[in-house]
Order: C-alpha cells, then sequence, then structure tokens
C-alpha cells in the first residue's frame, strides 16, 4: 500500500512538472467569467443560471475527458521510453501495485482539478446570482468517476497499444458506452435504417461501462433532489470498473518483457 | 493482439461509410407526386386518431419530435439505484474471475525471474 501511494506521489509531481495544472487554471479562469459572458446576452431574462449552469457543466465534461485520455493513454509508454520504470520495478513492487499508483496520481489530479473548475463556476454564479450552488459538486463528482474509468481503460489499452492508439480506443469506449437508448432507436434503427449497426451497439453496450449514469448535468441544472444513495452506488459502479480494468491491465503487464 | 485489431478497425471503418453514405430517394414523377399528397393527406387525417405509433421516418408528423425529446429527457433524468446496482454485478463479477488469472500470471512471472537470477 505504501508502495502504491508513493507512485501515485510522484506521479502527481511528475504531471505538475508537465505543467498540466496551468491548462486548469486557464480553464478556471473562463469558468469565472462565463456567467458574467452568458448574463450580458440573456437580455433580462434571468436565465442566466441555467445556461452557465449547462454550459459550464458541458465544458466541465469535455476538458476532463480530453485530459483523462491524454493522460491515461501516455502514462505508461512514456515511463518506458524514458526508462523510468526501471528503477521503480527492480525493486519489490508488484507491477499492479504500479499501475495502480499511476492510475491514483492522475485521478486524483484529474479530481482535484475538476473540483476546482467547480468551485470557479459556483463562485462565478454566486457572484451575480447571490447563491453558492453545491449541487454543481454532485454533477462533479459523476464526471469525476467518469474520468476515472476512462483512464483505467486507457492504462488499460496503453499496455497493449500505442499512446495514439490507446487514446483513439479510449474515445471509442466513452462513445459507445454513453451512447443513449434515444439515438440508438430513433437516429440508427428508425432513420438510418442501420440495425445491424444499432443491433451491434446495443450489443456492446451490454459489456461496456454504462457513463450515462455519470452525467448528473440535467438533474442539478433543473434543481432535482439527487439522493446521496445514488453517489454510493455511481462509487460501487465505477470501482468494480476501475478494478476490472486495471486487473486486466496487470494481466497484460505482467506477461510482457520489459 | 493487434492482429485482433485488424478486423474491428474494418468494421468501424465500415460502419462509418455507411452511415455517411446519403440514403437512396426515388426521383419525383407526376404520379409519385399524386401518391405522396394522398399519402400526406392520409397521414394528416389519421394523426388524430393515432392509428400507428411515432416513427422517425414520419418527418409530417410533429409528435416524433415530442416522442424523441420525451424518452431523451427520460434518460437524462438519470438511472434508479436499482439499475446501477444490477449492472454494477458484471464488473464485480469478472473482476473476481480475473484476480486468480492475475495471481497466477504474477507467481509464474516470480518463477521466472529467480531461474534466471539462479
Amino acid at each position: 500500500m505504501k508502495s502504491i501511494i508513493e507512485i501515485a506521489r510522484l506521479q502527481l509531481l511528475e504531471n505538475i512538472r508537465r505543467q498540466v495544472h496551468l491548462i486548469t487554471l486557464f480553464m478556471a479562469f473562463g469558468m469565472l467569467v462565463l456567467p458574467a459572458y452568458v448574463n450580458t446576452f440573456s437580455m433580462g431574462l434571468k436565465a442566466f443560471e441555467i445556461a452557465s449552469k449547462d454550459f459550464g457543466l458541458t465544458l466541465l465534461s469535455y476538458y476532463g475527458v480530453a485530459m483523462a485520455l491524454m493522460l491515461g493513454s501516455s502514462v505508461v509508454p512514456r515511463d518506458i521510453e524514458r526508462k523510468t520504470i526501471y528503477p521503480i520495478l527492480s525493486r519489490p513492487v508488484a507491477r499492479v501495485s504500479y499501475l495502480t499508483g499511476q492510475f491514483l496520481g492522475t485521478s486524483v489530479l484529474l479530481l482535484g482539478s475538476m473540483f476546482l473548475l467547480a468551485t470557479a463556476l459556483a463562485v462565478g454564479i454566486a457572484s451575480l446570482s447571490h447563491h453558492f450552488d453545491t449541487n454543481l459538486y454532485a454533477a462533479t463528482l459523476g464526471y469525476s468517476l467518469e474520468c476515472s474509468v476512462l483512464v483505467a481503460a486507457c492504462l488499460f489499452f496503453s499496455t497493449f497499444a500505442s499512446p495514439p492508439l490507446a487514446g483513439v480506443m479510449g474515445f471509442f469506449l466513452y462513445v459507445v458506452g454513453g451512447m443513449s437508448g434515444t439515438f440508438i432507436q430513433f437516429f440508427l434503427r428508425q432513420d438510418r435504417e442501420a440495425d445491424q449497426l444499432a443491433n451491434a451497439v446495443e450489443m456492446l453496450k451490454n459489456f461496456l461501462p454504462n457513463f450515462e449514469i455519470f452525467r448528473l448535468k440535467y438533474p442539478v441544472v433543473h434543481g432535482f433532489h439527487i439522493l446521496p444513495q445514488y453517489h454510493v452506488a455511481e462509487f460501487g459502479y465505477a470501482l468494480g470498473w476501475i478494478v476490472m480494468l486495471l486487473l486486466l491491465a496487470g494481466i497484460r503487464f505482467e506477461k510482457r518483457d520489459l | 493482439m493487434k492482429r485482433a485489431l485488424v478486423p474491428l478497425s474494418l468494421w468501424l471503418a465500415w460502419s462509418g461509410v455507411g452511415l455517411s453514405q446519403p440514403r437512396s430517394t426515388p426521383t419525383p414523377t407526376p404520379t409519385a407526386d399524386r401518391v405522396q399528397l394522398q399519402d400526406a393527406v392520409d397521414h394528416a387525417l389519421g394523426e388524430e386518431d393515432e392509428s400507428h405509433p411515432p416513427s422517425a421516418k414520419d418527418t409530417n408528423r410533429p409528435a416524433i419530435f415530442g416522442s424523441m425529446i420525451a424518452s431523451r429527457l427520460h434518460e437524462k433524468a438519470g438511472t434508479s439505484i436499482y439499475r446501477i446496482q444490477l449492472d454494477s454485478r458484471f464488473p464485480w463479477g469478472v473482476s473476481l474471475l480475473l484476480l486468480p488469472i492475475y495471481l497466477v500470471v504474477a507467481r509464474r512471472r516470480g518463477f521466472r525471474i529467480k531461474e534466471e537470477r539462479s
């Protein structure tokens, strides 16, 4: 356990050294001024709060997915390329511990970044509406879990594929796993009459993580009450996928000659 | 593993091409126009009694958009906790199956390293 935490700490420091946090700070500034920008165009309709939350949370999710794909797919190959993996694996550290440490370091960075962005958005909205909406953190938690699953998936893909290919495979997983049933029914099946493709997507979705579970933007924006048990359930679901993907990555990585 | 990726890539490319191709539509003729007009009138008359369920092909029935939006809003409202718990069984079950496999693979690598050192 100690080795996992130490590897995670090193990974976190490495990402800070790569100045990943500068992108977050730039985005945070954008989130801070976004409500004021939306308010300028709301023409006194008082709908800026809903529009700002919707737009801000969409930006947050895209940021998280982009970072998860970029960081998750390049962590292990970069260490192998720079040969920094050898001093770590020459010690009595299981390879799955190394992968878990890398995963934790990346996920903690993403979690911190996303909560910083959510705070910036909440402060930006509160400066105009005089109401600090803590429900934004519920949606942010969902997006963070979604990104963590994506990081684990990219980590697994990067054990047998190059970083660009691992990123593309991660993106494919994100698109198919998050594809809505309405899209499959109305667009693929009825409008395009692509029954084969619709069947294939529906079959594939059974074996892929359902990212719709983590998307709480609509309930948060429209003020629906979210039960605390929901967060427990979505955390358990995400953890199941993360454990499974890390074990798959571990099996593949153990067989690999470095 | 790379060999397995080739058919997957081909299938993805084929699916993408299939989606991007325009659908073939018949060239309009005066007879076809009359038939289409009659169809439109029939559809308009039949809209009140819900003679057939809404379909994405019914471009002259705005009900389809209502149905589509309602379906999407229902999805966006969230997934039930019970459904999440049911869905969680798959990854946890597979993880339980993978754990002994990982332990065997890790032990084999340990033996291999010992043999190489000795």
